[in-house]
C-alpha cells in the first residue's frame, strides 16, 4: 500500500444519505449543525444547573469563586451583573473557551458572540439571558452558530460581613469616644461625624457603633484598625487616648490569648465660639499670656486656639492668642471654665470700627479694632451703644451684623469670691464679646434703606445724603478727584493716625470702581501727585478736628464743602 | 436482508456474535432475546451456536471462522471446544491456535477465499489460517490501523471498510480480495465495524443504533437486497430498452 498517496474516499451521511468526506461523526455539516444544541452545554454547570450568589440580607452579588469573599451591589440588568453571570457559565469561561469537560463532547471551542437579558421577575430568583454563541465542533471542522437561552438560579448565602454581624463577639478592640461637657453642645462630636461620614476609609473598617452618654462606641476587628482609628481621631480633635487591655481567655497550650481592648478617647470639652474663663490658679501651661482672662475659643483641632476677649489696644499676637494641646489642657482641667457657649449669641449692628494699629501688615486671623455696636434688638428703639476691643477688626465693616456675647445682658455665674478669684487684677470685663461676623449682609441693607427716612440714624442727622449722591452721579474728572479726597478723609476718620500708603488708596478705589483701568489709575496718580499731598495734609488736619463727632459721614461732608 | 438488534442493551453485537456461511456463534447471554433474533433468521439454513470462549463472552471478538473452518484462541478450553466440534456442522473443521494475539476476530478478517491478517501474527498462525480456512492470507492494514477485523468486513459479494481509509487503499484492497469495497460507519456513525455489523452471503446484522443511510449502504454493497421479480423486470426492461433504442 502506498502511504505517500492518500486521496480521501467519499462515504454518505449517517443521517441523510448525502455524500460526504469521511469525519468523525459520520454525518454531513446539516445534520451536525442541526442535530447539536449548545444548550446544554452552556446550561451544565459540572453537571449541575447554573447559579450566582447573592447574600440575602444586603443583597450583593458574591463575586469570584466559590469561597471568594468578595460582594458587591450591582443593579438588575447591568453590565456588572452580566459580566458575572457570563463568568459563571464554565463552558465560555474556562479554559479560555476550550471546553474539556467530557460532557461537553464533541465541541472543541466556544466563543461568545452576543448577549441580551430576558426579564424575570425578580420574586422569582432566576437571572435568564440569552445567548449568540459560536462553537467549533470537534466531529468536522465547523462552527455552528446558535441561540441559546440560559437559566441562573440566584443562591442564598450569606456574606462575610453580615454573617460577621450575626456573630457574638468577633470584635477585638473598642474606641470610646467620650465628650464630657455639661448643658448644651456637643459640636465637637457632630465634627467627629462629619468626619467618618465623609471618610469612607475610616468608616470601612468600623463593625459596629454604638450611642452612649456623651459619645459613641465603635467596635472594630482588629487593635490594629481601633488604633489607626484614634490617631484619625486626634488629628481633627483635641484627643486623650488612654489604651487599656483585658485578658478574656488565655490558652497556655497553643501560647494565645484572647484580649479585649479598649481605647477611651476624652475629646477636649472645648468648642469653637465659646467663652472661656482661664483661671489665674492655673499652672499656666498652655495658657500662656491669658491665664486670669476671659477668652474665646476660636479653632478646635488637633489643639484649640483661644483669643483673649479683652486685649490691650496695642497688643501684638502672642499676648493675645494661645494654643492648648490636648495634654496642657488636661493637666489643667479643672482651670478652665466655660462661661458661655455658641447658643447664647445675640446679634449687633456694628456702628462704627476703628483698627488700633492701621499701619499693622493684613494679618490673615485677626486685627484689632475699637468697634462700637449697638444691639439688634436695640437698633431703632434707643441709642444704647457698646464699645469694645475686638480681633475682628480685619472682617468688620461699618453696617456689618456680628454676633456676639453681651455680658452685660446676660445672666452669667459669677464665681462666689468674685471675677478677682479667677481673673488677674489687670484685666476689666468686657461689656460685649464679638464672636463672628454674619454673612448674611441683612444689616447693611437695612442701613441703607434707612438712609432717605428716618431720624434714627446718625447718618441722616447731617441732612445732606442726597445732595452727595448727585454729586458722585455725575463722574467728570472733577468729580472723580474730588471722590478721591473724599476716600482719603474716610480713611482719616476710622481713626487714622499715621500716614497710609498710596497704594492701599488705590486698591480701595479700584473696589469702589473709579479706577477702572490700570491705565487710567496711573493717569491719575501723576497727575494729581503734587495735589494730592496738600489735600492728604488738609484732611488730615480736618480730620483732627472733627474726631470727636459720632458720625463718619460728617467727615465726608465736612471735606467737601 | 439487514437486520437491527441488540446484545443486552449494546450495539456492538459483532463483539458477542459470529456469522459465516456454514454456521453462526452466539454467546451465552443473560436472555435469550439476542439468540432468539438471529435463531429466527437463519435457524432454517445453518445452525446457531450458544458458547463461549475460554469462559468469555466475546465470541465474535475471539473467533475467526467461514464456511471451511473455525479458529479460536488458545485460550479455550477442552469442553468448549468438544460442545462446539459437535455442534458444528459436519464439514467444518475447527483448530484452537496458539497465538500471541487472543483475539483472532480483531486481527483476522476473511471470507471464503481471502483473509488479511494484522501484521505482526506469527507465521504459524498464518498458515494455519490458510490450510483450516482455504484461503489465500495477506498482511494488510486498513486506514493505517493493524486490526483489520474491527475495522473491516467483507463477504464473498462486497465489504466495507473503515471511512478513512483512503482511495488508493481501497482500490488495492478490492483488488486483493477480487469484491467491491465501499467506505461506511455502522451505529450512527461509528467506523468499528467488526463490532458493530455480523454478515454473510445472504443476511446482515446490524446494532439497534444504524440509521437507515447506513442499512443501505450495507444491503447494497453485500448485495442483501431482495432479488424480487420487480427488481429482475425492471433491470431487463432498462437493459432490452437500451439495447433497442
Amino acid at each position: 500500500m502506498s502511504a505517500l498517496t492518500n486521496t480521501s474516499v467519499t462515504m454518505l451521511c449517517c443521517l441523510c444519505g448525502t455524500v460526504i468526506t469521511p469525519n468523525a461523526a459520520a454525518q454531513c455539516n446539516d445534520c451536525l449543525a442541526s442535530s447539536f444544541d449548545l444548550t446544554a452545554i452552556l446550561n451544565n454547570n459540572r453537571g449541575g444547573d447554573l447559579f450566582v450568589c447573592r447574600c440575602k440580607r444586603c443583597l450583593r452579588y458574591q463575586l469570584g469563586h466559590a469561597n471568594s469573599r468578595r460582594y458587591e451591589t450591582m443593579e438588575p440588568e447591568s453590565g456588572e451583573l452580566m459580566a458575572l453571570c457570563l463568568k459563571s457559565i464554565p463552558a465560555i469561561a474556562e479554559n479560555h473557551g476550550k471546553v474539556n469537560d467530557a460532557l461537553n463532547a464533541g465541541v472543541s471551542s466556544v466563543e461568545l458572540i452576543d448577549s441580551s437579558w430576558v426579564w424575570t421577575e425578580p420574586h422569582s430568583k432566576r437571572i435568564k439571558l440569552r445567548l449568540t454563541v459560536k462553537a467549533r465542533l470537534s466531529a468536522a471542522d465547523i462552527s455552528i452558530q446558535q441561540r441559546v437561552m440560559v437559566t441562573f438560579r440566584e443562591k442564598n448565602k450569606q456574606c462575610p460581613d453580615c454573617d460577621r454581624e450575626f456573630t457574638n463577639r468577633t470584635w477585638d478592640a473598642i474606641v470610646q469616644v467620650r465628650e464630657r461637657r455639661d448643658g448644651d453642645g456637643m459640636g465637637n462630636i457632630g465634627r467627629l461625624e462629619l468626619a467618618i461620614s465623609k471618610s469612607k476609609e475610616v468608616r470601612r473598617r468600623i463593625v459596629n457603633i454604638e450611642l452612649s452618654k456623651n459619645g459613641f462606641d465603635f467596635y472594630f476587628l482588629s487593635v490594629s484598625a481601633a488604633s489607626s482609628f484614634t490617631q484619625f481621631l486626634s488629628r481633627i480633635l483635641p484627643t486623650r487616648i488612654k489604651h487599656t487591655q483585658k485578658l478574656v481567655s488565655a490558652d497556655s497550650h497553643s501560647n494565645t490569648a484572647n484580649i479585649k481592648h479598649t481605647y477611651s478617647c476624652d475629646i477636649v470639652p472645648l468648642e469653637k465660639n465659646d467663652l472661656v474663663i482661664c483661671d489665674k490658679k492655673g499652672s499656666g501651661g498652655g495658657m500662656g499670656a491669658l491665664k486670669g482672662r476671659l477668652c474665646l475659643c476660636t479653632k478646635v483641632s488637633s489643639n484649640v486656639r483661644i483669643i483673649s476677649t479683652a486685649p490691650s489696644r496695642s497688643a501684638k499676637g502672642e499676648d493675645i492668642t494661645s494654643e492648648i494641646p490636648q495634654e496642657a489642657y488636661w493637666r489643667n482641667e479643672k482651670y478652665f471654665q466655660v462661661l458661655l457657649s455658641a447658643k447664647r449669641l445675640t446679634e449687633f449692628y456694628v456702628i462704627d470700627v476703628d483698627l488700633c494699629d492701621p499701619s499693622e501688615e493684613e494679618a490673615d486671623d485677626f486685627k484689632l479694632a475699637d468697634v462700637l455696636v449697638q444691639r439688634a434688638t436695640d437698633y431703632g428703639v434707643n441709642s444704647e451703644f457698646l464699645s469694645c476691643v475686638t480681633h475682628l477688626g480685619h472682617l468688620l465693616e461699618v453696617g456689618d451684623m456680628v454676633l456676639g456675647y453681651d455680658l452685660q445682658t446676660s445672666n452669667v455665674v459669677e464665681p462666689s469670691g468674685g471675677w478677682g478669684e479667677v481673673f488677674v487684677n489687670s484685666f476689666d470685663m468686657p461689656d460685649v464679646v464679638l464672636v463672628k461676623k454674619e454673612m448674611s449682609g441683612g444689616a447693611s441693607e437695612k442701613l441703607e434703606e434707612g438712609e432717605g427716612e428716618g431720624e434714627a440714624t446718625p447718618k441722616e442727622e447731617e441732612g445732606e445724603g442726597g445732595e452727595k449722591k448727585g454729586k458722585r452721579k455725575k463722574k467728570s474728572r472733577r468729580a472723580k478727584k474730588k471722590e478721591l479726597n473724599d476716600a482719603v478723609k474716610e480713611q482719616n476718620g476710622r481713626g487714622y493716625r499715621g500716614a497710609k500708603t498710596q497704594t492701599s488708596f488705590e486698591d480701595k478705589l479700584s473696589r469702589m470702581g473709579f479706577l477702572d483701568d490700570e491705565k487710567e489709575r496711573k493717569q491719575w496718580a501723576a497727575a494729581d501727585a503734587e495735589e494730592e499731598d496738600e489735600d492728604f495734609l488738609k484732611s488730615v488736619v480736618e480730620a483732627e478736628n472733627i474726631l470727636g463727632s459720632e458720625s463718619i459721614e460728617a467727615f465726608d461732608e465736612a471735606a467737601d464743602e | 436482508m439487514a437486520t437491527r438488534c441488540q446484545y443486552e442493551s449494546s450495539n456492538e453485537i459483532g463483539v458477542f456474535s459470529a456469522l459465516t456461511n456454514s454456521y453462526a456463534l452466539a454467546a451465552i447471554g443473560g436472555s435469550e432475546n439476542f439468540y432468539s433474533v438471529l435463531e429466527a433468521e437463519l435457524a432454517d439454513h445453518i445452525p446457531v451456536i450458544h458458547t463461549s470462549i475460554g469462559g468469555v463472552r466475546l465470541v465474535g471478538n475471539l473467533t475467526v471462522g467461514n464456511r471451511r473452518g473455525l479458529l479460536v484462541p488458545s485460550t479455550t478450553t477442552d469442553q468448549e471446544l468438544q460442545h462446539l466440534r459437535n455442534s458444528l456442522p459436519d464439514g467444518v473443521v475447527i483448530q484452537r491456535v496458539e497465538e500471541r494475539l487472543s483475539a483472532l476476530g480483531n486481527c483476522v478478517a476473511c471470507n471464503d477465499h481471502v483473509a488479511l491478517v494484522h501484521t505482526d501474527l506469527d507465521r504459524e498462525t498464518e498458515d494455519i489460517i490458510a490450510d483450516v480456512l482455504g484461503v489465500e492470507v495477506f498482511r494488510q492494514t486498513v486506514a493505517g490501523n493493524a486490526l483489520v477485523g474491527s475495522y473491516c468486513k467483507f463477504t464473498n459479494q462486497g465489504g466495507m471498510v473503515h471511512p478513512r481509509t483512503s482511495m488508493e487503499d481501497i482500490e488495492e484492497l478490492s483488488s486483493l480480495l477480487q469484491v467491491p469495497l465501499v467506505a461506511g460507519t455502522i451505529n450512527r456513525g461509528s467506523d468499528v465495524l467488526g463490532g458493530g455489523l455480523i454478515v454473510n452471503d445472504w443476511c446482515a446484522f446490524t446494532g439497534m443504533d444504524t440509521t437507515s443511510t447506513e442499512i443501505n449502504v450495507v444491503e447494497s454493497i453485500f448485495k442483501l437486497q431482495d432479488q424480487g421479480a420487480d427488481t429482475i423486470v425492471n433491470d431487463m426492461r432498462a437493459s432490452l430498452i437500451d439495447q433497442l433504442s
